[in-house]
Formats: structure tokens, sequence, C-alpha cells
């Protein structure tokens, strides 16, 4: 007997079932979207993001957005995904394993984003690599403000199986955090210390966008 | 050392009672407030639900390892069935020998510790890195962890920095920034990365992690291999289900709304994706959890999700600390998992060991009656270790409270030894070590039936 079996056996035994036994349904999934407009998603996302210490800029358009994260990026070093948004950066797409791991910066779009806590959602599909949020000290995400969905409770049911689309979705909530040591409260310490998030109000403006953005 | 020195060492260290007793408190204060009224309305409508969800994956568990084995397979992973932390350790040592693995890096997992998957692999010459900060520095220390979630809440920064060796004046700040850098190289050497699972989608054939430093994600994404090793009865059977647990299990454990990172991870990187492990393997663990499960009453210990929230509550862990516990498992929840997983006869007292305040039961995201469950291991260990001594008592006290007139005459002869010979049951006799701390209050001339007579 293998293993395997060894152990259904014991399932079984201790509860007095056979292989043969049906399952009843399991109780009904409980799913709550709350309704509130699309402004107030984004002073919600940004409320709460601010308050795990990342920060929020919401800007007009793309053109908007590409001097912006120009201007935090300065002169130094950077990875960005190949996300369809991002094109609009002028920033050359690089999110390789050696860019993710010497970078300052990591420059990524993110598929969702959740209101009541002020997380960013990815679904590392062929764009969003899973290192470009992880490695780089420091994050920075450019979305469009549909992106933003209430929370949780919607998230899972606009992706109610997320295996089917990637082999990883990760919510990221907050920088990175510790309270190893003396319960004192420490960011970045194996992700970024530093999240920024661009919240871009109109990405239409970019025809050549339009299509992935809506 | 013995569960009773451990105890005493804990109690005469006053640095130790007000680190225990800081952080808890502090964990214990965030979760209230995490789930208070105004901040989550539906908190006790969403632990009935989870109550209910664990319910009935457990009473159908063997449909539902069936249904995850099958998804994850289906995504490209593995399934590994273990029958107990022997199997377990030789499924990881025999595949980091094939891949001629050298390093592996570890983010935190009870269920790695309740196998000692560390000294197995330090046996076959492999280096295991505990990647999480905590589970790090007492790595280093040679420590076991000391809190589910606050595995080294018991060190001061002093010593945090002489593990790590540097400078005895570093701040939190600094000692972290000094572990990342040494932890980045590890993580990116590594060729394998174990982690736990706190969650397994069945419907899915999923994992998901919680955590707040990132150490998990990488882990789970820098190695080219991926292996997470989980109790069967971690399972819940929809992803749809994490609606639910995930805004439950970090309000219980640190107050916070979501824990920085929650990875849902289905099998080993996909062709079209830009990174992640080349092979992924789940290894189902029993260890003990199948004896459990037979029982019926107690079977909702399996409920478990590891929040940590009942020891933060626990008057006895708020005094003892995480050391006392003889297993790896410590509080309210170690109290009733040890004796089911070892067997009632390994540490007996240890379901004793507790006030029944019931806080533990009280803070529960998952509802599991843990007051319910001490008693009844406590009646359990009575049937088997017959105390005769204890019996005799009882029985004398019986016979003696159906005789008013005897119960009357013996009154009034302890009175009167009590006031003939004060303090000499503080030197002799069982009621010594509890009155070494304290006075009887001094005793009346006569009863309360005398009192109540005259006065007819």
């Amino acid at each position: 007997m293998t293993a395997r079996d060894q152990m259904l056996a014991r399932v079984r035994g201790a509860l007095g079932r056979s292989a043969k036994s049906g399952v009843a349904e399991p109780p009904p999934v409980r799913l709550r979207i709350p309704e509130n407009t699309l402004e107030d998603r984004v002073s919600e996302f940004a409320a709460a993001l601010t308050a795990l210490g990342g920060s929020v800029t919401v800007v007009k358009n793309m053109a908007a957005a590409k001097s912006a994260v120009r201007s935090i990026i300065g002169d130094r070093s950077f990875a960005v995904s190949s996300a369809g948004i991002l094109k609009n950066l002028g920033l050359e797409a690089n999110c390789s394993r050696g860019a993710c791991s010497t970078a300052e910066f990591g420059v990524s779009s993110a598929d969702f984003a959740l209101a009541d806590t002020g997380s960013l959602v990815f679904l590392s599909e062929s764009r969003e690599s899973r290192l470009i949020s992880l490695l780089p000290p420091r994050h920075i995400a450019v979305i469009s403000r549909e992106k933003i969905v209430s929370g949780l409770d919607e998230l899972f049911t606009m992706v109610p199986e997320p295996a089917a689309h990637s082999s990883s979705m990760v919510i990221v909530t907050g920088p990175s955090r510790t309270a190893d040591i003396e319960m004192r409260l420490v960011r970045g310490v194996h992700g970024p210390g530093d999240i920024h998030v661009m919240i871009v109000q109109d990405v239409t403006l970019y025809p050549s966008n339009a299509s992935e953005e809506t | 050392m013995s569960a009773r020195e451990n105890i005493g060492a804990a109690l005469g260290d006053p640095k130790l009672q007000l680190a225990i007793y800081s952080a808890t408190a502090r964990l214990g204060d965030a979760r209230k407030q995490s789930v208070a009224e105004g901040a989550l309305p539906d908190y006790q409508e969403l632990r009935q639900y989870a109550h209910e969800i664990k319910k009935h994956t457990l009473d159908h568990l063997d449909f539902y390892l069936e249904q995850l084995e099958r998804n994850v397979l289906s995504r490209g992973g593995q399934v590994i069935w273990a029958n107990d932390a022997r199997e377990a350790c030789e499924f990881v040592t025999t595949l980091a020998r094939e891949r001629g693995a050298k390093l592996v890096v570890k983010s935190k997992s009870m269920t790695s510790e309740e196998i000692h998957l560390n000294d197995r692999l330090e046996a076959e010459r492999i280096e295991a890195v505990e990647t999480d900060l905590g589970e790090y520095i007492i790595q280093l220390a040679h420590q076991k962890p000391y809190h589910i979630i606050a595995p080294a809440l018991h060190k001061t920064r002093e010593q945090v920095a002489e593990v790590l060796n540097a400078p005895a004046d570093s701040t939190p700040e600094e000692l972290t920034k000094k572990a990342r850098a040494a932890l980045r190289e590890k993580f990116l050497a590594a060729g394998i990365g174990i982690t736990g699972a706190n969650f397994l989608i069945a419907d899915s054939g999923a994992i998901v992690l919680v955590e707040n430093e990132g150490n998990a994600r990488l882990s789970s994404s820098a190695p080219g291999i991926h292996i997470a090793i989980a109790g069967i009865e971690k399972i819940i059977p929809r992803a749809q289900d994490l609606a639910v647990f995930l805004k439950l299990l970090a309000r219980s454990a640190t107050g916070q709304a979501l824990s920085v990172y929650t990875s849902f991870l289905a099998g080993p990187r996909r062709e079209a994706e830009p990174d992640g492990p080349e092979e992924f393997y789940l290894v189902l663990l029993d260890n003990g959890r199948t004896r459990v499960l037979a029982d019926r009453e107690k079977r909702q210990s399996l409920y478990c999700i590891r929040c940590g929230a009942c020891l933060n509550a626990c008057p006895v862990y708020r005094k003892i600390g995480g050391y006392s516990y003889p297993w790896v498992y410590s509080g309210p929840i170690g109290k009733i998992l040890t004796p089911q997983f070892l067997g009632i006869e390994h540490d007996p007292w240890l379901p004793f060991a507790s006030s029944l305040c019931g806080a533990c039961g009280e803070v529960c995201p998952v509802k599991i009656e843990l007051p319910k469950i001490l008693l009844e291991l406590r009646s359990e260990i009575v049937r088997k270790h017959k105390e005769p001594g204890e019996r005799r008592a009882w029985r004398i006290f019986s016979w003696v409270m159906r005789r008013p007139k005897t119960f009357a005459r013996l009154g009034k002869m302890g009175r009167f030894a009590a006031r003939k010979m004060p303090g000499v049951t503080k030197t002799v006799g069982p009621m010594k070590a509890w009155l070494s701390q304290r006075d009887l209050p001094p005793m009346p001339e006569k009863s309360f039936r005398e009192l109540w007579k005259e006065r007819k």
C-alpha cells in the first residue's frame, strides 16, 4: 500500500466514509460587494495605502504619469515590466532576474487594486514578473483607475479562479514589513520598503493602448 | 530543561515578563480594534462562516484531498503523501540529493518545525536557512520559535545584535538591513525553496501563503524548485472562500486588514511567464492528524488557521511564555493539539495548566471551542491516570458534605486548630506552595450557621 492509500484509508476510517461516499454541498460562497463610485474607490485606496506607509499620486493622463515616474526615479537604476500601459513611459522594458536584483526601482502595473485595503494584485501572466515587485527596494506601480475594485470580495467575483490565469496571484498590501525585533515596525525587510502607486485617470489619450485598458 | 524549570525561568525573568506581556498586549489590542463593530461589522458572521467551511471540509476530507491532488497535477505540480515526519523529511532530502542542491531557503512554517526538517537537512549536510527575520534570529541562536507569529519576541535588540554579529547599539532598522543583505544572497543562490501553506485550495490545486516580509514570496519564486509542506487539515474547498478566511487571519494575528503579501500559487511557472520555479511539490502531511480527525467532538481542533490570537489572549501563556510548552505549538492551541497528536500520556499536566477563563475560545477566528476541548482532555486524562489520593479525598469530601452534623463538628475543630496554630499550613501539607505567596483570612470564632441560629 502506498502512503497515499494509507492516508486516505485512515482519513476515511476516521470519518466513517468510503471511497464511494458522496460529498454534500459546501456552504454557499459568501461574497458581498459594496456599492461605491469610482471616485470613492480612488480616495479609499489612497487613504488605505498611505496609512500603511505607501504613497499615491493621481495623474490626469499617461503624459503626466511619464514625467512623474521619471522625476521619482531620477538617474537611479530601474527594471520595467512589459505591461501594456507602461509602454508610454518611454522606459525600456526589462524584468529579467538580473535586472530586478540590481535595480533600485521596480516599475510595473497591476491587474487590480483593492480600495478598502490599499492593495495591489498581480497575476504573473506573460507581462508581470513575480520578482519585479519583490527584489528592488522601491516599487512604482502605474495603474489605470478602472483597475480599482472595492475589495477582496469583488476581486474574487471577477477572478473566481486565479489558477486559470496564472501560476501566481499576489496581493500586495503596503510595503514589506516586520516587527520581529522588540515589536518595532521596520519597513523593507525582504520586499520593497517603498511603494508608490500612480493612478492614471484617463489612459485613452493614447489610442494604441485603449483596447488593453478597457 | 523540564517544563517546570522553563516555567520557573520565565516567571523569574522580569525583562522577559515585560517582553511577553507587552508584545501580546500589543497584538491583542490590535486584533480587538480591527474586528470591532466599526472596523468589521460582519466579524461574527465571518467567524461562523469560517467555522462551517472548515467543518464541511474536514467532514469530507478524503473527497477534498483527492480533488486537490487532481488539480495540483493538472497544474504541473507533484503531490507527495507523507504518513509521518520521517517520510516528509525523507522526500525533501532525497530530492535535494538528486538535484544536487546544497542550499535550501525556508520561510516560516510551523509544520516544518513539527517534523524537525532542519535537523534532518543538517544531518545530510544541506544548508537550510530560515528567512523570516524572527526565525533567522532564533536559528542563529539555536532556539525554537517563542510564538506562532512572533518567533523571536523573547529577544532584546542587544541579544539580536549579538546573534547577528552587529554592534551592540544597533537599531532594529540597522539589524534588519544587515539580515536582509545576508539573506538576499541566500535567496539568489538557493536550489530549493521550502514553505508551509496557510491554505490549500482544493478546486484550484493551489497553495496560499500569507506573510509580511516577502521571504515566503522569495522562497517560492527565486529558487528553481519550490516545495510546500502542509498538514492535510489546511484545505478549503474554493478560491472564493479566501474572501472570508483572509479577512479573519491577518486581523486575528496582528490586527492588519490584510497581511502585506498573500500569494496564491498554482503549480510551477507556466510557459509564457517570465519567472517562477520550474518544479513544484506539495507534501501532504498526516503525522497524527487522522487520529485527531477520528474524534468527532475534538475534530474541530484541526480548524486552526495558526493566527496566534489565543496565545495573546491567554493569561497563562502571557506569564509562562512560549518555552514552557513541551511541543512546537504553544499557548491554548498547543494545549489541545499536543495531547491529541502525541497521546494524552505525553505531558498530562498540559490541559490542566489553564484557568478555563475562556478567552482563547472568544478570540478564535474559526470558533474552535478550546475550553470545552480542554475539559474533555482533562476528563480523559483523569479516567486514564487514576489518582488514588485525589479520589479518596473527594470521596471523604462527599461523605462529609452529606452529613450536616459531622460537617459542623469538623468545621469547629478546623477553626479551633487554625486559631491555635496559625501558620502551620504554611510549612507543611498540600497548601504549602499556595500559601507561600498568600495568607489565609483570619478564622472567625463562629460559623455562619451558628450566627444564623443566634439571630433567629
